[in-house]
């Protein structure tokens, strides 16, 4: 294949909507061809920039009551009319069936928005927790070294995964150390830094899908909260740190 | 809901519309409950607010869709260079924002439903009523057209 053909099946490829064969086709061809493999990074920077939530638009509340009351409004017409006529829907003409499709549909609408959000909640509540379990217990560190090169080797037989081990240090931010745990059902490395007085947690595991996800900034109890992932990584920072540091440091550890 | 919303809003451009386009696909999603066929529920709504927001469009603004994008007029950038600064402005979520506002609505429904709500193209040709092929030129035009203005500097964007 030629540029010119990788560049009209590039954004297939991107989205993933490539048969095998072709997908290998374009594998090949962007192994050898840095023009074409910057093409496609760079449309994976604007899908991760487009991916931002910010870009989405929340349904306005008075929107979704009004929703609400209109359709169990037409429920109720809609059982009073059957009464009358016979409907040309035979299957509607069972009284209660509207109002079981009205039911239908707002379970449907709140199963659409609902489990994201409660997901997300529910990773910054238990974040949290470890990170303040992990400075209440006074089990901060099973391995403590400022040195990378003892830190990374530490979880090798430990975990089914080799986190990423960065040192800061020169940043400001010093690798103090890394310790198991427990996250999202799943076993994940906690790696330490130090900020003056303060501790950043960093919790590493491996992404569930293999999208790349630009940091969010969450807050919980006083606690700073900033998510990203890449490819292969899920990564979460958490910090009694100003929320500006914290990004800091996400955006020096994800570009180092 | 949120999926709805976000769409009919990305497809009439203000909220009073959205408001009114969302209320009254759903409504009407609720009231055609005998035509779901089974399938994805998302994408069948999403079929139903589209089709509500076009509707929408054509009654209140026939003229403003002829003027196309046209890679020739604006020329198209050289991003294979640097592609971290393609997207030099993207940073800015407003500047990103009114980049997508100036796709033409079909390019932007095609974007908006495969990058924001994460369709695949079998799911955006089925919503929006045209080939596969179709979707997938759409959401390469949508793209290009957005790197371009992304990566023009500030004065020039406004001529887009």
């Amino acid at each position: 294949m030629n540029c010119q053909q990788i560049e009209k099946l590039i954004h297939a490829y991107h989205d993933g909507e490539l048969d095998i064969g072709a997908t290998v086709q374009v594998d090949e061809h962007l192994a050898d061809c840095p023009r074409c493999a910057a093409l496609l990074r760079s449309l994976s920077s604007l899908s991760s920039v487009l991916r931002n939530e910010a870009l989405r638009f929340q349904t306005p509340s008075a929107l979704r009551e009004r929703i609400r009351a209109a359709t169990a409004q037409a429920a109720e017409a809609e059982s009073e009319a059957e009464v009358d006529t016979v409907t040309r829907q035979p299957w509607l003409r069972h009284s209660g069936w509207a109002i079981a499709a009205a039911i239908a549909i707002v379970g449907l609408i709140l199963a659409l928005q609902i489990p994201r959000r409660r997901a997300d909640d529910r990773m910054i509540a238990e974040i949290t927790s470890s990170h303040v379990r992990s400075l209440m217990a006074n089990h901060l560190m099973d391995v403590a070294s400022t040195d990378q090169h003892t830190v990374k080797p530490w979880f090798v037989g430990k975990l089914d995964f080799a986190p990423p081990v960065k040192d800061l240090r020169a940043e400001g931010f010093p690798l103090v150390g890394g310790r198991l745990d427990f996250v999202d059902g799943r076993p994940a490395a906690a790696l330490v830094y130090g900020r003056q007085k303060h501790v950043i947690n960093l919790f590493v595991w491996p992404a569930k899908s293999s999208g790349a996800a630009e940091p969010r900034a969450a807050e919980s109890n006083g606690y700073h909260l900033v998510r990203w992932s890449n490819p292969e990584m899920s990564f979460w920072a958490v910090s009694d740190l100003n929320e500006k540091e914290l990004l800091e440091f996400v955006k020096l550890w994800s570009a180092s | 809901m949120d999926a709805a919303y976000n769409l009919a809003r990305w497809l009439t451009g203000n909220d009073r519309d959205a408001d009114d386009v969302t209320q009254e696909a759903l409504l009407r999603a609720f009231r055609f409950f005998s035509g779901f066929r089974g399938g994805d529920p998302k994408a069948w709504l999403l079929t139903i607010v589209r089709r509500s927001a076009w509707t929408w469009l054509r009654r209140n603004r026939h003229s403003e869709e002829s003027v196309e994008y046209d890679d020739e007029l604006h020329g198209s950038a050289d991003l294979s260079a640097n592609p971290e600064n393609a997207l030099l402005r993207a940073g800015d979520i407003e500047t990103v924002r009114q980049a997508i506002e100036l796709l033409p609505t079909a390019l932007r429904e095609a974007l908006v439903l495969r990058e924001l709500e994460g369709c695949s193209y079998k799911e955006i040709a089925d919503i929006s009523g045209v080939p596969i092929g179709t979707v997938m030129s759409r959401i390469s035009r949508a793209r290009r057209q957005l790197q371009t203005v992304l990566s023009a500097p500030p004065e020039k964007g406004d001529a887009a």
